[in-house]
């Protein structure tokens, strides 16, 4: 059966017809949850909800976009809820995460600038920060780098995605690229 | 912008992509779909009648502070009644009470 069909048989009440279409779409709902959370473990229960959402959502699928755009757009906002949610932390969490940047921010500068760019990347914290610098940008460039370097989508397709023009997805890339190498830059001073 | 800053830029986007594809690496659960699929068959699946369940849910939860709070405010009432009645027996003077008359008597007339 094609897309449609599927579609078809999963309003008519045929559960099983889902399988194939969550088959077809995990990997690539996985990898857009893995560049907001970047966690394994996240990213599969982040997928499950994202799954288990569209079927609840099915009816009001109005096919007027492709099934992946619609899921693409459910994989965004799911993350970037828990994002939202994971954010309401504890005081104390907080203050134990500015302690650990201070020090970390004091012991491993210096030995940042001695290694070459591959050491670079095998040391944790590195990748610790780049990840940061990720999640420190605004949801709008956040998404649309993404769904840029995660998917390697072209940007006609992110901004079908995004509801905007080719042009703003333009100026987002942009913008995330600008701000990610000035904030790592300051880093690695 | 001079070529050191150029190239650490380049440096600092090449160490970026190389984060991203390790992520990338990353497989998903293999076992999703059949997660996935039996939690859709399983009796805890949502249906359409949750969303009339939480607004009862609300419904009730507000119907139940209202209850709290105006018996809250009776029984305050009911309370503050009491106390200014004593208040009023304790003040009463039973010289004021006959000046009173006194002067009730001497505005009758012959």
């Amino acid at each position: 059966m094609d897309e449609q069909q599927l579609i078809n048989s999963i309003l008519a009440g045929n559960k099983d017809s889902y399988k194939p279409i969550v088959e077809q779409y995990q990997s690539m709902v996985f990898r857009v949850c893995m560049g907001f959370v970047h966690s394994k473990e996240d990213a599969d229960d982040l997928t499950q909800e994202v799954f288990i959402n569209a079927f609840l959502g099915m009816k009001s699928f109005n096919r007027q976009s492709m099934l992946s755009t619609w899921l693409y757009r459910i994989a965004i906002n799911t993350s970037l809820n828990h994002l939202r949610k994971a954010n309401k932390r504890s005081i104390f969490q907080r203050l134990n995460n500015f302690s650990g940047q201070n020090i970390l921010s004091s012991e491993n500068a210096s030995a940042h600038k001695a290694d070459s760019a591959d050491q670079q990347l095998i040391n944790l914290e590195t990748t610790s920060r780049i990840k940061k610098a990720i999640d420190s940008l605004s949801d709008k460039q956040r998404i649309a780098f993404v769904l840029s370097k995660y998917e390697e989508m072209p940007q006609q397709q992110i901004a079908e995605i995004m509801n905007t023009s080719v042009g703003a997805v333009e100026q987002l890339l942009q913008r995330a690229k600008t701000n990610l190498q000035k904030q790592l830059a300051d880093y690695y001073k | 912008m001079n070529k050191n800053s150029v190239k650490d830029d380049k440096e600092i986007m090449e160490m970026i992509s190389k984060v991203i594809e390790k992520e990338k690496m990353e497989k998903s659960n293999p076992f999703l779909s059949t997660q996935i699929m039996a939690r859709l068959e399983g009796p805890k699946a949502v249906s359409t009648g949750s969303v009339y369940q939480r607004v009862l849910n609300y419904s009730l939860v507000a119907v139940s502070a209202a209850i709290i709070i105006i018996g809250g405010i009776n029984l305050g009432n009911f309370y503050a009644n009491t106390v200014n009645e004593n208040i009023e027996i304790i003040a009463l003077n039973d010289a004021q009470i006959e000046y009173l008359t006194m002067l009730i008597d001497e505005e009758q007339p012959n």
